[in-house]
């Protein structure tokens, strides 16, 4: 600030906001050194007295301005660069699988609902998803990238069946897939845990 | 100074990667800010931001969309604006398109809600031009700021997980003065009183009416219409008004002394004068009381 003539005024403002103090010398200081922009700062000054003064009373969302927002951003969001997702399983080999699901305590089917894309990343506790992704020697990021497509045919499983087999159309949640694969209780509780 | 300061923060960031999270400190951690103050130093978020971070990075998905639908600030649960930010800045290298939806919806819900609607207006009927106006600036604006920093991590955003309400307040701020600008409109005090003196009506409007006492009244619907009072007035009025609160001296003979007179470039104190009785006067009869002579 001792010589940023070029800021922008916007960046000034946000700067004043986050003040810890809007006291008296603040303020003077600015207006010091930002003469030109007195009248934006004290109407900043005023606007955040005013907020502390009626900060509990609010508003009731406007929703369809909400939506129109989401909207706006959908529509001027460059295309997510449809980066090659990469599949975390792909080169990580049977045995290394079996350590893993051994080092995280789980059948080998919690692995495959994994693999399959079955069970709801969203639903898996932070830490869990870490520990897989570092067990597959991947990142969270790769990994949920990898989770949020729909489910698949786990690959290398063999299927003895009349018709063509076909992957679930629906994600399940964590909790589903542990049940589904019988891990009991006590670790299953564990497993949903958050980690303190 | 603050580079130091980041090329030591990125430099501990991947040592913190190259042992993997849980490696040796044993924890997720909550990445810290890198925008600069003036003086070098790096801005930090408020303690009880840093440890609701903390919480909520352990957190799954789907307990974090559960907390988002607490309405209650004062629930130990209640995930704070600032913290709604760093989480949605967060999703940048990922499309789990519904988790950043949930977000997206409650950061918009909380802008909504801490930019101000003018003259006592509600929200189903048509407010001020300019407050509405300024109200679509802000958004577009921090969507602007939110698309480039997915597109390239950045600090733009750091003032909001400082302190959400205050950063939207100055963005609402240079919103509201390029819509004025736009809008070229002419206050109603633009024949500005310049030379005149003033009247004993313009005195006595401000009389004992302390604004500082009222917008610390009991009843907060009081206080809203106070607020109100006060923001739809001219600016003009409106900052003197402010400088008052801040009791702020009209004029000095002493050129070190920050002013009223200085600080909003009129010539004569006589000016201030009018501009305080010509306010409060405003303010009187939008909140219906008299003048201390009545």
């Amino acid at each position: 600030m001792t010589d940023s003539r070029n800021d922008s005024a916007e960046e000034i403002l946000l700067a004043f906001a986050v003040e810890q103090a809007h006291d008296n010398a603040t303020l003077d200081r600015y207006l010091q050194l930002y003469p030109h922009l007195s009248g934006e700062l004290i109407d900043l000054s005023l606007d955040l007295r005013l907020q502390r003064a009626t900060g509990e009373i609010t508003a009731p969302a406007d929703e369809a301005w909400v939506e129109a927002s989401l909207a706006a951003f959908r529509a001027t969001s460059p295309v997510q660069a449809s980066a090659a997702v990469v599949d975390p399983f792909a080169n990580v080999a049977p045995q290394e699988l079996v350590r893993l699901r051994r080092a995280l305590d789980v059948p080998s089917g919690v692995i495959q609902g994994f693999s399959s894309r079955l069970v709801d990343i969203a639903s898996v506790p932070a830490w869990f998803v870490d520990a897989l992704a570092r067990g597959l020697r991947s990142t969270v990021d790769d990994l949920r990238r990898f989770m949020a497509a729909p489910p698949r045919l786990a690959p290398g499983i063999s299927y003895k069946a009349d018709g063509a087999p076909s992957a679930e159309q629906e994600k399940i949640t964590f909790e589903d897939l542990l049940k589904q694969c019988k891990v009991p209780d006590e670790r299953r509780q564990q497993l949903l845990a958050s980690q303190d | 100074m603050c580079s130091v300061g980041v090329v030591f923060l990125l430099a501990f960031t991947a040592l913190m990667a190259s042992f993997g999270w849980g490696g040796f400190l044993g924890t997720r951690y909550v990445k810290p800010l890198t925008k600069c103050r003036y003086d070098g130093t790096l801005y930090t978020r408020r303690a009880d931001v840093e440890e609701a971070l903390a919480r909520l990075i352990e957190q799954s998905r789907q307990e974090i969309i559960a907390a988002l639908k607490i309405r209650d600030t004062s629930s130990p649960l209640y995930v704070k604006s600032e913290c709604i930010v760093y989480l949605i800045r967060d999703t940048r290298h990922d499309n789990d398109e519904s988790y950043f939806n949930d977000l997206y919806r409650e950061l918009m819900r909380r802008l909504s809600s801490a930019l101000p609607r003018i003259a006592g207006e509600s929200i189903d009927v048509s407010e001020s031009v300019h407050a509405a106006d300024a109200r679509d600036r802000v958004k577009d604006t921090f969507i602007r700021k939110l698309i480039e920093d997915r597109a390239e991590p950045g600090s733009a955003l750091d003032y909001f997980e400082v302190m959400f309400a205050g950063a939207t307040a100055a963005l609402r701020t240079t919103s509201m003065h390029r819509a004025r600008r736009q809008a070229a409109r002419t206050e109603a005090i633009e024949a500005d009183q310049e030379t005149n003196e003033p009247s004993l009506a313009v005195e006595s409007a401000v009389g004992s009416l302390d604004l500082k006492e009222e917008l610390l009244s009991d009843d907060p619907i009081y206080r809203s219409r106070v607020a109100d009072a006060i923001r739809s007035l001219p600016d003009k009025l409106r900052r003197v008004v402010e400088l008052i609160m801040r009791d702020m001296p009209i004029d000095s003979s002493d050129d070190s002394v920050m002013t009223i007179r200085k600080a909003i470039g009129v010539k004569s104190e006589k000016t201030v004068r009018n501009r305080r009785g010509a306010a409060y006067r405003l303010i009187r009869q939008a909140l219906s009381i008299g003048d201390d002579h009545d």
